[in-house]
């Protein structure tokens, strides 16, 4: 018995499960209080225990087949063919699970009647359909983005859902950062018609911050698309960069900024790429330096500004000074005018530096450059920063 | 009732004696909580009966309901109580010239008791609802941690108070942020979806019995082909059953017509809206 359990918990954890000793512990129990009698009450009870994510649920019920194999079944069951779709179910076939509890005094049950083919339908519900979609939803959260091929609905609703979540953390961390501390110098000279005792608390006023979020992104061929998913997701968590500027080059750059906010993100998105067909974007080179140049003057970077450029730093149509793109020079000048400069590339990280990628470069001109290709990983840098 | 000798199938009945109409992963998460004592943790979309869920077990098994609903900035004073600074400073000011009973006024009868001391001390078995812990700081969550897993609290200068009663605790969340993998340690997890069509329809006939089956049925099923549409936000049960209400009441002669007319009770967004009506109602 210890052995199938033990086995399980060490496969799940193999699939990246978070599962503890406490889990093995709890999942022990339930084995040994219900058996492996009926296998899809087991499995429902385990899930429970083991499963602390809902993306986590189709690992789980495949690890669980594995290690609970089903036994060759005796004889076909007969289903009554009257019975609808929702009476039939896969839920606890006896009455024999029963919490014992000692000297608890029981109450008389309700004794209502109650209709038994409900019952019978109410024992089960599979959760399979769900869990295929939990599995797709689990999948294309860490899919390169890069690599997709087609516009998958799926992906952007789950992409506005992180949006909106990026938002929620970000105004409570907000709310976190105004919280009121005691102004105790206040306190004092409040209280002294008290007689110095502190009956009111004087709380300090929160400091205005005025950072700014210059978002810069690559719209070239082989950014277009991360580009455009990172558009998305700004426009779902916009209301927590209130002052923010975003902007999108390949060989030239255009301010995007309005787009943002418009009510609709369709609407938003059909205005935005309306913007780049009118300034001929689409499907350009990138020229870093010419677009870093045009950057430079329309967003009028200063020590409060954010810059955030999402690119691949393939510097392709760029001019070259000693074999070395003028456009590092530019990243050295935003770095010394800025606050901080963040590269998001979607590029794997084995493929920096290499022909004409200038990562290193952009980074010794003081950059930091982060690997961003998957939606979590793009979601989870934007919830830093 | 009390917990004694009870089986899934009795949960169940129970639950559905409340009109709450139950599936196998809702029972078999329930009668583990009372088996092994632990919380349960329920995520799920807005509107499949979460908070619901607790209200009516509460009721079934006869038990006090105590609730907390977590939002942003909730502290621990609104979770478990706060010291009475008002009463404990006018104490002190009228035992001016008596130090012997300075220390009085740490006290329990300084201490004002919320609603999870409340329902630890409670002497009758109860149940606690934390509605969308998602919602509540992550500080707030780490100090749960202890009711949760040791089922007792500890307060500063008052000392630590041991679980009174066979407490089951209910925690939901919309997952608006991951919760600690500590908090998810300690609890059961329950997912509860968008319900079937069969059992959707149960619920609303739970819900609305006076209702005739084929426009519960016939609404039901057009919230399923809705829910499959990309929308915003997908209408959730408590949608399908105000919709199906107000269907009834604008009258089911034309079934359609009524249903255009009341989009807006399941429909909760502007864009959303115009999809339906065009995708569905060829609008």
């Amino acid at each position: 018995m210890i052995n199938r359990i033990v086995r399980l918990s060490a496969d799940l954890r193999k699939e990246g499960l978070p599962v503890s000793v406490r889990s093995t512990q709890s999942a022990m129990e339930i084995y040994h209080n219900l058996g492996d009698a009926d296998r899809n009450l087991l499995k429902t009870a385990l899930m429970a225990i083991y499963v602390k994510d809902r993306y986590d649920i189709p690992k789980f019920l495949k690890i669980f087949e594995e290690v609970f194999k089903a036994p060759e079944p005796e004889k076909n069951m007969v289903e009554d063919p009257n019975r609808g779709k929702a009476y039939r179910g896969a839920g606890p076939k006896s009455n024999k699970y029963v919490i014992k509890k000692q000297n608890t005094i029981g109450k008389k049950v309700q004794k209502e009647k109650i209709n038994n083919e409900k019952l019978k339908m109410l024992s089960g519900q599979p959760l399979l359909e769900e869990a295929k979609k939990l599995e797709r939803d689990g999948e294309l959260m860490n899919k390169d983005l890069t690599k997709l091929n087609r516009f998958d609905p799926r992906m952007l609703e789950i992409c506005q859902r992180l949006g909106k979540r990026i938002a929620n953390k970000r105004s409570r961390r907000k709310v976190q950062a105004h919280s009121h501390r005691i102004d105790m110098r206040r306190t004092m000279r409040a209280n002294l018609k008290y007689g110095g005792v502190p009956i009111e608390l004087i709380k300090a006023k929160p400091r205005p911050h005025k950072n700014e979020h210059l978002f810069l992104n690559d719209i070239s061929g082989s950014c277009e698309w991360i580009s455009s998913w990172f558009f998305m997701l700004m426009f779902s968590a916009q209301t927590a960069f209130k002052r923010s500027r975003t902007f999108e080059f390949d060989n030239k750059v255009i301010e995007t900024t309005k787009a943002l906010k418009e009510e609709y993100l369709i609407d938003s998105f059909v205005k935005v790429k309306d913007m780049r067909i009118k300034n001929m974007m689409v499907h350009g080179t990138s020229d870093m330096y010419s677009a870093f140049k045009q950057f430079q003057e329309m967003a009028s970077i200063n020590n409060k500004s954010y810059v955030i450029i999402l690119s691949d730093c393939r510097d392709w149509a760029g001019p070259k000074v000693k074999g070395i793109p003028a456009s590092v020079e530019l990243v050295g000048e935003m770095v010394r005018d800025a606050k901080k400069v963040v590269i998001l590339n979607p590029e794997d990280r084995n493929k920096w530096d290499i022909v004409d990628s200038c990562v290193s470069l952009y980074e010794e001109a003081g950059a930091q450059v982060f690997e961003v290709n998957t939606l979590n990983q793009l979601a989870h840098f934007v919830e830093q920063m | 009732m009390q917990v004694e000798d009870i089986n899934i199938k009795d949960i169940d009945k129970l639950l559905l004696d409340e009109e709450y109409v139950s599936n196998n992963e809702i029972s078999t998460t329930l009668y583990l909580s009372f088996l092994l004592g632990k919380p349960m943790l329920i995520e799920g979309p807005p509107g499949v009966g979460k908070t619901e869920l607790a209200k009516v077990i509460a009721k079934s098994f006869d038990r006090d309901f105590f609730r907390i609903q977590c939002y942003e900035g909730i502290t621990f004073e609104q979770i478990v109580g706060e010291w009475n600074y008002q009463k404990q400073l006018l104490h002190l000011e009228a035992a001016k010239n008596d130090t012997s009973n300075v220390d009085e006024i740490f006290d329990d009868d300084f201490f004002i008791r919320r609603s999870l001391l409340n329902a630890f001390l409670n002497q009758k078995d109860s149940v606690l609802l934390i509605d969308e812990i998602d919602k509540a700081d992550e500080e707030v969550e780490s100090f749960l941690l202890q009711a949760l897993g040791e089922q007792e609290i500890t307060i500063n200068d008052l000392g630590t108070f041991q679980l009174q009663n066979d407490l089951i605790v209910i925690l939901t969340s919309n997952s608006q942020r991951s919760l600690l993998d500590e908090t998810k340690d300690r609890c059961l997890f329950l997912y509860i979806p968008y319900p079937t069509v069969e059992r959707e329809i149960e619920i609303v006939k739970s819900k609305l019995p006076d209702v005739e089956d084929e426009t519960v049925s016939h609404v039901v099923k057009l919230v399923h082909r809705i829910r499959d549409l990309n929308l915003m936000k997908k209408p959730s049960v408590r949608g399908t059953v105000d919709w199906v209400k107000s269907v009834s009441n604008l009258g089911t002669r034309d079934i359609d017509q009524s249903l255009q007319d009341s989009v807006g009770v399941a429909i909760k967004t502007e864009t959303d809206k115009k999809r339906v009506l065009k995708d569905i109602f060829n609008k």
